[in-house]
C-alpha cells in the first residue's frame, strides 16, 4: 500500500466521520423538529468558518492575502466547541422563524432560498470570510505539539474523527432513548396530543433544531481543520441533497440507519468511482455520479422509502434500568404474550 | 334544581365547581358555535355534556382544554382563571383531555405513549445529558405505573407495539390510559366510546366507573343516552350553542324544553 | 439618474422572459400542488433543443416552437411517468420535492455527461440596431424578446378566459375536489397543465439564451429561484399575479443592481421571496395557500 493510497484512505475515513456527524444532525432536525432544512449545509459551513477564523491568526499577518473577521488563534478544542455552539445558535434562530405554520413545501422553498442567499452574502461581503476565494492555510489542531510526519498526522486525525463520531453516535442514542427523545417523537407524531399532555411543542421542536445544528457545526469544524481550505463552492445545495439521500437510503429515525446511509451514498457511491480507471472526458465521471445519486434516490423512494434500516418499535428493555428489571422479574414473562386484548 | 342527587352539584354563587365556565362565546365568521355558555363541573363524579349534533359540545370542550380560543368569556379551574392559558399549561395544571380521533402517537409503542404523559427532568437537552441518574430513577417509577395500568386494562401484551398497529378500540384505551398517567385533576373525554365495538364499550364504561369510584372527576361528551344514565350524575344539555339545562338526567327528562329539543 | 432609465429598460426585458417562465410555473404549481424543482431543467432542455436546431441552420422561429413543443412533451411525460405515480404512492408535499430534485439532477447532469460542460451559444444571432424608447435603450433583439413574451401572455389570457379548458383550469386551481365533483375531467386538465407549463418553460429557455447569448447546462437551475420568486410574489396559481411578480422582481433587481453592484441583482429576488414567504405566503393576488393534497 503506497503512501498516496494510505493518505487517500485516511481522507476517506475523515470524510465518513464528517458526513456521519452531519447526517445524524440532519436526521434529528428533519425527524424531530419536522423542519425540511434544505439549507442544512449552511450550518455546517457556519461551523467550518467559525473554526477557521478562530484558529487562524489575524488576517493582517500576511498582508493582503486573505481578509476575514476575528482571527484569534485559539487552541484546540475551543474552535471545535465554538463551531458547535454557532451551529446550534444559528439553527435556533432560524428555527424560531421557520417553525411558523408554513406548509411543508413552502418551508422547503424558504430554506432553499436561504441557502442561496447565504452563499451570495458570503461571496459578496469579502471582509467576512474572504469572499469567493475562501479561506486557506487553516491550521490543523495540535500539529506542532504532536510533531508527527505528514502521513502519520493524517491517520491520527482520522482516528480522532472516528472517536468523535462514536461519541456523537452514543450521545444521539442516549438522547433518543431519553424522555427528550420520546417527547421528540411524540411531537413529531401528533402535535396536538403532545400539547394536550403538557409538552411545550415549540420548545421541543427548537431543541431538536439546536441539537441538529450543533452537530452540523461540529462536522464543519472537523472537516475544515483537515482539508485546511474552505470556500463557497464547498457548501452548495447539492451537498444537502446528498445528506438527504443518505437518510432516505439508510433509514430515518435511527442512528444505525444513518451510518449505513452515509456509508452507502457519499462514501461508496460518490467516492467509489475514484477507484475505477479513468474513462471519458474530464468531468464525465463527476456528472455521472450526480445522475446516479438522483436515480438511487428515486429508486429507494419508490421501492424502499423507509430505507434499509427502517425505524422499529423501541422495546421496554431500552427504558428500564437494572434496578427496575429486578423489581419486575416476575412480570417479565407477562409483558411478552399475556392475555389477549 | 329540584331533586336530590347522590353526587354533589354546584349551585351558582354558593359552592363553585372544580371547573367553571362563565359566559363563553365563540364564533366562526358568522356562525355562532357557542353562545353565552355557563356551567359548573363538580369535583367528583362523571359530568355529562350532551346535546344534538352541532350543539357546540366539542367546541366547548376545546375551549376548556385550551385548543380553541374563546371569543369572550372566562374559564376557571381549581380556583384559577385559566382563560388565557395555552393548552400545555392547562395540562400541567391537571386539566387533561383525550381526543375523539387519532390522538395516539402512532410511531411510539404503547408504553412510550404512556410514558410521555409524565413530565420528567430528562425532557430538556441539558437534563437528558447531564442528569441521567435522576431521570433514570424517575422513569423507573413511571414505567412501573404504566405497566400496572396496562395490566389493569388488559393491554400488557401490547406494551411494545406501535400505537398505529392497534385496533380502534385499543387505541381508545391507550388514549384513556395516557390521560390517566398524567395524574389529572379533571379528565376531559370527547366521546370515548364513539365507533367502538359493543364489547369494548362495556369495558371502557366499566373502567370509567372504576375511575370515578377512585375519586377522579370527569367531563364527558357522550351521545348514547343509556351510558349517560348509568354513568353521569350531573349533566349539562346544550343545543345550538346554548345551554338548555343543567342537572340530573331525571330533571332533564322532566324538562319540556330539553325533551322537545333532544330527548325522545 | 442617467443610469436609472437604462436599468429600468434592462429590467423590463428580464421581466419579459421571466414572466413566461413564471406563468408556466404558477399554473403548474397552482393546479397540481407539486413544487416542481425540476422546472429549471425543462428550461435547459428547451434552450438545448433550440440550440441543436439552430446549429443545423434551422430558422430561429422554428427552433422556438420546437423548444416549446419539446418542453411540453417532456413535462407531461415527467408527470405521467414519475410525479403522478409517486404522488399516488403517498409521497406527500416534501417527498415530491425530493423526487423533483432527483429528476433535475438526472436531467441536467445527464445532459452534462452526454454533451460536456462547455458553454454553447446560438450561431448567427445578432443584436440588431439599437432603438430608443422613452429614454431607454434597447437592441432589436431585446424588443423581439419582449414581443415574444407579450404574445405568449396574450395567448395564455385568451386560453384562460375564453376556452373551456381555461375555465376548467381556473376552477381546478381554486378547488380541485370540488372541480372533480362538478364533473371537470381533472385528468385531462392535469395533462393540459403540464403541457402548457412545459411549453412556456421551453420557450422561456430560448428567450433567456437569446438574451444572455451563451449558456451551459446549469442555466435552468440558476434561474429557477428567480422564477419561483416571481410566481410566489404574485400568488401561486395566479397567472396575472405571476406577470406582476416577474415585473416587480426584475425591475427591483435591476434597480438595486444599478445602485450597488450587479451581484445584487439575483439576491434582490431571493430576499423578496423570503420576505413574501414570511409575511404573506399567498402572495399578492392569491387567497389560497392552504391546500394540502397533491393533484394527480
Amino acid at each position: 500500500m503506497n503512501a498516496g493510497f494510505q493518505l487517500y484512505l485516511a481522507t476517506l475515513v475523515v470524510y465518513f466521520a464528517v458526513y456521519a456527524i452531519a447526517a445524524m444532525g440532519l436526521s434529528i432536525q428533519y425527524s424531530y423538529a419536522g423542519v425540511v432544512n434544505l439549507a442544512f449545509i449552511v450550518f455546517q459551513a457556519a461551523g467550518a468558518y467559525t473554526a477557521a477564523v478562530l484558529t487562524l491568526g489575524p488576517d493582517t499577518r500576511i498582508a493582503g492575502f486573505q481578509t476575514y473577521i476575528l482571527g484569534y488563534e485559539l487552541p484546540f478544542p475551543i474552535p471545535l466547541i465554538a463551531a458547535a455552539a454557532v451551529g446550534a445558535l444559528l439553527s435556533s434562530v432560524v428555527g424560531v422563524i421557520a417553525l411558523k405554520k408554513l406548509r411543508r413545501d413552502y418551508q422547503a422553498m424558504a430554506f432553499l432560498v436561504l441557502s442561496v442567499i447565504a452563499t451570495d452574502l458570503v461571496t459578496n461581503l469579502k471582509g467576512l470570510f474572504n469572499g469567493q476565494a475562501g479561506l486557506a492555510l487553516i491550521p490543523s489542531p495540535l500539529q506542532n505539539e504532536l510533531g508527527l510526519s505528514y502521513g502519520d498526522y493524517h491517520w491520527a486525525y482520522a482516528i480522532y474523527a472516528v472517536v468523535l463520531t462514536a461519541l456523537v453516535y452514543g450521545v444521539c442514542r442516549w438522547l433518543g432513548n431519553s424522555p427528550l427523545g420520546v417527547s421528540w417523537r411524540a411531537t413529531r407524531d401528533n402535535e396536538t396530543s403532545a400539547a394536550a399532555l403538557g409538552k411545550n411543542v415549540a420548545r421541543v421542536r427548537l431543541s431538536a433544531m439546536a441539537v441538529g445544528g450543533a452537530l452540523a457545526g461540529l462536522s464543519g469544524a472537523v472537516l475544515v481543520q483537515f482539508i485546511t481550505v474552505w470556500e463557497p463552492n464547498s457548501w452548495l445545495f447539492p451537498e444537502t441533497f446528498v445528506l438527504f439521500t443518505s437518510l432516505i437510503v439508510g433509514g430515518l429515525g435511527n442512528s444505525k440507519g444513518v451510518l449505513l446511509g452515509v456509508l452507502a451514498v457519499p462514501i461508496l457511491l460518490l467516492q467509489g468511482p475514484s477507484f475505477l480507471p479513468e474513462f471519458g472526458r474530464t468531468g464525465l465521471v463527476d456528472s455521472l455520479e450526480w445522475v446516479i445519486v438522483g436515480l438511487v434516490t428515486l429508486v429507494f423512494l419508490w421501492f424502499r422509502p423507509k430505507g434499509l434500516l427502517p425505524e422499529r418499535p423501541r422495546r421496554l428493555d431500552k427504558y428500564r434500568s437494572k434496578g427496575l428489571q429486578a423489581l419486575l422479574r416476575p412480570r417479565l414473562n407477562r409483558d411478552v404474550g399475556g392475555p389477549p386484548a | 334544581m329540584i331533586g336530590v342527587s347522590p353526587q354533589p352539584t354546584a349551585t351558582v354563587g354558593e359552592k363553585h365547581g372544580l371547573l367553571r365556565v362563565d359566559s363563553l362565546s365563540r364564533s366562526y365568521g358568522g356562525v355562532k358555535a357557542v353562545v353565552d355558555l355557563s356551567f359548573d363541573v363538580p369535583a367528583s363524579g362523571i359530568t355529562g355534556l350532551i346535546g344534538p349534533n352541532g350543539a357546540g359540545k366539542s367546541t366547548a370542550l376545546g375551549i376548556v382544554a385550551g385548543d380553541i380560543r374563546q371569543s369572550s368569556g372566562r374559564v376557571t379551574f381549581d380556583g384559577r382563571d385559566i382563560s388565557d392559558y395555552a393548552s400545555h399549561r392547562r395540562a400541567q395544571l391537571g386539566l387533561v383531555r383525550t381526543f375523539q380521533m387519532s390522538g395516539e402517537f402512532g410511531k411510539l409503542t404503547v408504553l412510550e405513549n404512556l410514558i410521555t404523559a409524565v413530565p420528567t427532568v430528562g425532557e430538556s437537552v441539558s437534563g437528558a445529558l447531564l442528569r441521567r441518574p435522576a431521570w433514570r430513577t424517575a422513569l423507573d417509577a413511571v414505567i412501573a405505573r404504566a405497566l400496572e395500568l396496562l395490566d389493569r386494562f388488559d393491554m400488557a401484551n401490547k406494551t411494545d407495539t406501535w400505537a398505529s398497529d392497534l385496533s380502534g378500540g385499543q387505541k381508545r384505551l391507550v388514549e384513556i390510559m395516557r390521560g390517566l398517567m398524567a395524574s389529572p385533576k379533571l379528565l376531559l373525554l370527547d366521546e370515548p366510546m364513539a365507533g367502538v365495538n359493543p364489547e369494548l364499550r362495556k369495558r371502557i364504561e366499566t373502567h370509567l366507573l372504576e375511575l370515578r369510584d377512585d375519586g377522579l372527576p370527569m367531563l364527558m361528551i357522550e351521545h348514547e343516552l343509556s351510558v349517560v344514565e348509568r354513568c353521569c350524575g350531573h349533566v349539562i344539555v346544550m343545543a345550538r350553542g346554548l345551554k338548555l339545562a343543567e342537572g340530573t338526567m331525571a330533571d332533564h327528562r322532566a324538562n319540556e324544553a330539553v325533551r322537545s329539543a333532544y330527548l325522545a | 439618474m442617467s443610469t436609472l432609465l437604462p436599468a429600468i429598460g434592462f429590467g423590463l426585458v428580464t421581466a419579459a422572459l421571466l414572466a413566461i417562465a413564471a406563468v408556466g410555473f404558477t399554473l403548474q404549481f397552482g393546479i397540481t400542488n407539486v413544487l416542481n424543482l425540476s422546472y429549471g431543467s425543462v428550461l435547459t432542455v428547451g434552450a438545448f433543443i433550440a440550440y441543436l436546431l439552430a446549429i443545423r441552420g434551422v430558422n430561429i422561429w422554428l427552433a422556438l416552437v420546437a423548444a416549446g413543443a419539446g418542453g411540453a412533451v417532456i413535462s407531461m411525460a415527467l408527470n405521467r411517468l414519475i410525479f403522478a405515480p409517486f404522488a399516488r404512492r403517498g409521497a406527500g408535499l416534501f417527498g415530491m420535492i425530493i423526487v423533483t430534485v432527483s429528476v433535475q439532477l438526472v436531467i441536467e447532469y445527464g445532459l452534462q455527461a452526454a454533451f460536456g460542460v462547455n458553454f454553447m451559444s446560438f450561431p448567427g444571432i445578432d443584436q440588431g440596431p439599437t432603438i430608443h424608447v422613452l429614454g431607454m435603450v434597447f437592441t432589436e433583439l431585446q424588443l423581439i424578446i419582449v414581443g415574444i413574451a407579450v404574445v405568449a401572455m396574450i395567448i395564455i389570457h385568451l386560453i384562460l378566459q375564453y376556452t373551456r379548458l381555461g375555465m376548467a383550469m381556473r376552477a381546478t386551481a381554486t378547488n380541485p375536489s370540488l372541480a372533480r365533483n362538478a364533473g371537470v375531467p381533472t385528468k385531462r386538465i392535469i395533462d393540459a397543465t403540464w403541457l402548457l407549463s412545459g411549453a412556456l418553460c421551453g420557450i422561456s429557455g430560448v428567450t433567456l439564451v437569446l438574451g444572455i447569448q451563451s449558456f451551459d447546462f446549469t442555466i435552468g437551475q440558476k434561474f429557477l429561484i428567480t422564477i419561483i420568486a416571481s410566481a410566489v410574489l404574485g400568488g401561486i396559481g395566479q397567472p396575472y399575479g405571476a406577470m406582476l411578480g416577474a415585473l416587480t422582481v426584475a425591475l427591483a433587481g435591476s434597480i438595486v443592481a444599478n445602485y450597488t453592484s450587479s451581484a445584487y441583482n439575483e439576491v434582490t429576488a431571493f430576499v423578496i421571496l423570503i420576505a413574501v414567504l414570511l409575511v404573506r405566503p399567498q402572495g399578492i393576488l392569491s387567497e389560497v395557500a392552504t391546500a394540502k393534497e397533491v393533484v394527480t
